[in-house]
């Protein structure tokens, strides 16, 4: 779904391919539409049951979903400027260290890691 | 029946007890072993108690000590679907630990199983508190078995949060009793006709904290995150639901509840945007979670009820399915970090599928779980015509699908390739250990099983009901919700507007009490002990001057202990006399 500059051709899987990529950009458009289409449908014939009167509107979640998505991401992204500092501010060092200790007395082995060994 | 076992002794105990006794196991086998028993026997018994309908509740073991009533099993609807949730959240733990939990965690996991079982059937405040307390107890070596010196840090950051939440619980049934109230755990009136009532608020406080109402949320993603993978998993089930379930038994249909929900639901999405731990991601998107709870309860009536009850139901399973899943990341790549993962669906395709399969759940896709439990809280807040709390919700449906949906899987498992050999030099990292595999396929099965067939679900809800999720319109209004939001997503990548994972921290309010508090008490100490000094120096000076003071006076040589002779005081009797005399005369 996204570009691979490092890796090689070969080590891509079929979900990283071009025509992957092509395919979704088909697929979820035509998801929208064929949804959109069923809400107006259903609405014409008066299957649908709104509670207020913006909710009449039939592509009305489309429209709400597509505009929050896109107001969180580009509205959120700001909240960094403020709340973002670097990663060890609270514990220091230890906050950056990868994983817990493992002393063998207190943290289970790992069988899988027992079987590598063998 | 279970032939050994007392007709009504408490599930929960059997927790307890497997919880002592896998401690004493000698190894993880029979520590596992000994947890499956003790769940198993646990969920028979659950069973063979039975269930009373919501205004006909079935009560054991009820006892009266000094005027008090302890009800240590009360069985209706509420309290059953809840227990049965804990125990299968149980199940999936023990298998998912089998190997790669500590005995600490095995044995702790059960009890603070055990205790939110006994929370969700006490009868009675006190069996309540005592349960609340054990929660609490119980999990905070969850986290320290985190074993890093971050992880202890927190772990005392949420004992001190959890024991507050205890006791005010605690001081709020104090006063609840003392005015004479029911000792039956049943339903509070916040707002009563001489405004807000103190108690209640105490109360509702107490639940909130262990609800992690906005404000009062950060020990979650405070702790979570720095638990062991399994631990997370254990820790993600129990305290918050079963917080859940007492707001759900106490304060049905509080207003104020609604706002806090809304609020709730909606803050966690920008904080979850921004956040690199993937597993942090899922502590926010857990508050989020319970924000629509929440706001369900706030809305009150049976389809709201049925659906804060059936949304933390199915909600436990897939976000253990999460948890679960990015603990295999961890154990496998040792980190949770959007910026360290990417790639993952090559080598760990099983973790992919099953990872995916919760982040459909929880977005609500239809024919996944969370479709047929949140579309019950929303379809409450529309009849109730609560225009801004629906908005609201619809929102924050979006961004679960944002952080949950779509920034969990992509992140980890594709995204960019961090893994492939010819940039490590390395193979890549092994599928999930098999025992957690399995764990992780009960829990999709159950997100799958739910959502095809509904009935299993609806079968447990506290009301009867004869909801359907699947009409056409539900479908087509949720599909497009989804859809757009996606193809949103698609555009917002294409155009190189969706942010990039940075390597940071991000403050949310602990910071206040992390930093300037801190600094304050830092200040504070030193401070009030020069106080104090000062205080007691001069008082201490105050203390010799009157001292010499009085020696002066009464000592040997002072003025009041000379010697006088008894003429002098014959004299000074006969003045007195005539004094009193004179008086008496006169009036």
């Amino acid at each position: 779904m996204s570009d691979h500059p490092k890796i090689r051709p070969e080590e891509r899987s079929m979900w990283e391919t071009p025509e992957m990529l092509k395919r979704l950009w088909i697929i979820v458009p035509a998801t929208c539409v064929l949804f959109g289409l069923m809400n107006i449908v259903l609405a014409v014939m008066h299957k649908t049951h709104p509670h207020f009167t913006i909710d009449k509107f039939p592509v009305f979640y489309g429209v709400v979903g597509f505009l929050s998505f896109s107001f969180i991401v580009l509205a959120g992204q700001h909240l960094r400027k403020i709340l973002m500092r670097e990663e060890g501010y609270y514990d220091g060092e230890e906050a950056m260290l990868p994983r817990p200790g493992e002393d063998p007395r207190v943290y289970a082995d790992d069988r899988d890691l027992e079987e590598d060994g063998e | 029946m279970i032939p050994f076992i007392p007709g009504d002794f408490n599930p929960a105990y059997l927790l307890c007890i497997a919880g002592i006794l896998a401690a004493l196991s000698p190894s993880k086998t029979g520590r596992g072993i000994i947890g499956l028993i003790g769940i198993g026997l646990g969920l028979l018994q659950l069973r063979s108690l039975g269930v009373g309908q919501m205004d006909s509740a079935i009560y054991y073991g009820v006892m009266e000590i000094a005027g008090y009533e302890f009800i240590p099993l009360r069985m209706d609807k509420l309290s059953v679907i809840f227990a049965t949730i804990f125990h299968i959240a149980a199940l999936i733990n023990v298998i998912y630990g089998w190997s790669h939990a500590t005995r600490l965690e095995s044995s702790m996991g059960l009890i603070y199983a055990g205790s939110a079982i006994g929370g969700a059937l006490a009868g009675d405040l006190l069996t309540l508190f005592s349960f609340w307390e054990l929660a609490a107890i119980s999990s905070v070596f969850i986290v320290w078995a985190g074993g890093t010196h971050a992880a202890f840090k927190a772990g005392m950051r949420y004992l001190v949060v959890q024991v507050l939440s205890g006791l005010t619980l605690l001081a709020g049934i104090v006063l609840h009793l003392s005015r004479g109230g029911s000792s039956e755990f049943g339903k509070f009136t916040l707002m009563g006709e001489a405004g807000v009532d103190p108690v209640a608020a105490l109360i509702l406080f107490a639940f909130g904290l262990k609800a992690a109402f906005p404000l009062l949320h950060t020990w979650l993603q405070d702790s979570y995150p720095k638990a062991t993978p399994v631990g997370a998993v254990l820790l993600s089930a129990f305290t918050t639901k079963l917080a859940i379930y007492t707001l759900v038994r106490g304060f049905e249909g509080t207003g104020i509840l609604i706002p806090i929900g809304c609020v709730m639901t909606a803050f966690p999405v920008f904080f979850a945007l921004i956040e690199n731990d993937l597993r942090k991601v899922l502590s926010y998107s857990l508050n989020n979670q319970l924000g629509f709870m929440v706001c369900a309860i706030g809305i009150g009536g049976p389809l709201a009820i049925n659906g804060a009850a059936g949304h933390a139901f199915v909600h436990i399973i897939y976000k253990a399915l999460l948890f679960m899943g990015m603990g295999a990341v961890v154990v496998r790549v040792g980190t949770a970090k959007a910026t360290e993962l990417g790639g993952l669906h090559k080598s760990m395709p099983w973790t992919t599928v099953f990872t995916i399969i919760g982040a459909m759940s929880i977005s609500a896709f239809p024919l996944f779980s969370g479709f047929v439990a949140k579309s019950m809280i929303t379809l409450a807040a529309a009849e109730a015509h609560m225009l801004f709390a629906y908005l609201v919700l619809l929102f924050a449906s979006a961004g679960v699908l944002e952080h949950s949906g779509i920034k969990i899987p992509y992140f980890a498992f594709f995204a960019h390739d961090r893994f492939a050999p010819s940039v490590t030099g390395r193979e890549r990292p092994k599928e999930a250990p098999r025992p957690m595999l399995i764990a992780m396929g009960i829990a999709a099965f159950l997100c799958l099983a739910v959502g095809f067939y509904p009935p299993i679900l609806y079968g447990l809800l506290p009301y009867e009901t004869d909801y359907h999720a699947y009409t056409f319109e539900h479908v087509a209004t949720q599909m497009q919700l989804l859809m757009f939001a996606i193809l949103a997503f698609m555009l917002l990548v294409k155009y190189k507007l969706y942010p990039d994972e940075v390597r940071s921290t991000n403050l949310d309010v602990d910071w206040l009490w992390r930093v300037p508090g801190r600094r304050l008490v830092e200040w504070g100490v030193p401070t009030v002990a020069r106080l104090w000094h000062l205080i007691w120096n001069n008082l201490r000076a105050l203390n010799v001057l009157v001292v010499r003071g009085l020696t002066m006076v009464h000592g040997p040589g002072g003025r009041l202990s000379r010697s006088l002779s008894v003429g002098l005081s014959a004299g000074s009797t006969g003045i007195v006399l005539a004094i009193v005399l004179i008086l008496t005369f006169l009036n």
